[in-house]
């Protein structure tokens, strides 16, 4: 694994005119980009952050999900989560393959929120689509369809919205 | 409850009563061309409601509540993306008032989108996400006002739900947009939601 993904709100982790510089605004932390259940963050791993590499990862959270999103995707390096206690978990995707693919990052503290913060602040502050990448919808529907064509995702695995929204031809 | 008007009869509206007729026409038909959250027709309603004008009075406060409801649902729990919301269920009821829901939406966007514009922002996903035959014209004016303000977020929102409804108006706000827009990012999303609702 050299890199873990997950996705953001990356708006909001813009600079802000009322804050100091380099400052993390602090709707970032509890507006839901870093939240934690069990004191465990769900990442998934990827090789790169090329977009071939963060496509599964789109696919697994996107196939998940109930609607069809554009969806902002951060990408971190292994050695920034140096010190964070790491594990592989069987991730939530309707995509079997993928599964495998999820991460926990566990037992986190604020010491380890922060550090998760400032590392995804550098990420979508960066403007480097290798560090934070943003999938528009139409994007996020080939991913699906695509998938689907291939029979790597069932199409009755989706929920009720995506299912509908996705119809594919007989 | 059914009363008779003399000339047909129909479902007085009554708030308590709504709700029940709604989740009668909860499943989907998969043969309406928006499936999705069909049950909210427009057609639909108008032919079940009594004159608005004498039921004014007991839908306002019924709203309102509806509103703060609102509210709070996304102050607790900001929008995902892909996920679903129970804000969204929330929206549905107050579109079952017709008009006065969307004007109430719209009080509740314009309301907040200075002092508290994530919140604004979170309205406008949800009416980003309702059928673009539902959400028209009046979600096009929220979307107007917010691709115009300072706030990022309330911009990416507003961009979110025309790339979601599409349709020749919804270019030609972008279009306007993208030669306004002040933001890298924001003008490559914009530009290429363009290019999508243009293919």
């Amino acid at each position: 694994m050299q890199y873990v993904a997950r996705k953001v709100s990356k708006n909001k982790w813009i600079l802000r005119s009322y804050l100091g510089r380099d400052a993390i605004a602090a709707d970032a932390i509890t507006g839901g980009c870093i939240r934690t259940q069990s004191d465990a963050l769900s990442v998934w791993e990827c090789a790169s952050g090329q977009q071939d590499d963060v496509e599964p990862v789109v696919l697994a959270l996107a196939a998940a999900g109930s609607h069809l999103d554009t969806i902002d995707i951060v990408i971190l390096p292994k050695d920034e989560l140096e010190g964070l206690d790491v594990a592989r978990s069987e991730g939530n995707t309707p995509v079997q393959d993928l599964r495998p693919c999820h991460v926990d990052i566990q037992h986190l503290d604020t010491k380890g929120i922060c550090q998760l913060a400032r590392s995804i602040a550098a990420a979508v502050r960066s403007e480097n689509e290798l560090r934070c990448r943003r999938f528009r919808e139409s994007e996020v529907e080939r991913i699906l369809r695509d998938a689907i064509l291939t029979g790597r995702l069932n199409h009755e695995d989706l929920g009720e919205g995506l299912r509908n929204r996705l119809k594919m031809p007989l | 409850m059914p009363i008779d008007t003399g000339n047909s009869t129909v479902v007085s509206y009554d708030w308590d009563s709504a709700i029940p007729w709604q989740k009668q026409h909860q499943d989907p038909d998969p043969t309406l061309a928006f499936p999705v959250r069909a049950y909210l027709l427009p057609t639909a309603w108008q032919l079940e409601r009594p004159n608005p004008s004498q039921h004014t009075e007991a839908r306002t406060p019924a709203l309102a509540a509806l509103g703060r409801d609102l509210l709070e649902s996304l102050d607790i729990l900001p929008i995902e993306d892909c996920c679903g919301h129970s804000a969204e269920r929330i929206m549905d009821e107050m579109l079952l008032a017709g008009d006065q829901g969307a004007k109430e939406i719209g009080t509740l966007y314009r309301g907040n989108v200075d002092g508290r514009p994530s919140l604004s922002a979170g309205i406008l996903r949800l009416v980003g996400r309702i059928e673009r035959g539902l959400a028209l014209p009046w979600g096009l004016e929220i979307v107007k006002d917010a691709i115009k303000r300072d706030d990022l977020e309330v911009r990416d929102a507003a961009v979110r739900a025309l790339e979601k409804w599409g349709g020749p108006l919804a270019l030609d706000i972008l279009r306007a947009a993208l030669t306004n827009e002040t933001v890298s990012w924001m003008r490559e999303y914009i530009r290429g939601v363009i290019t999508d609702l243009s293919a």
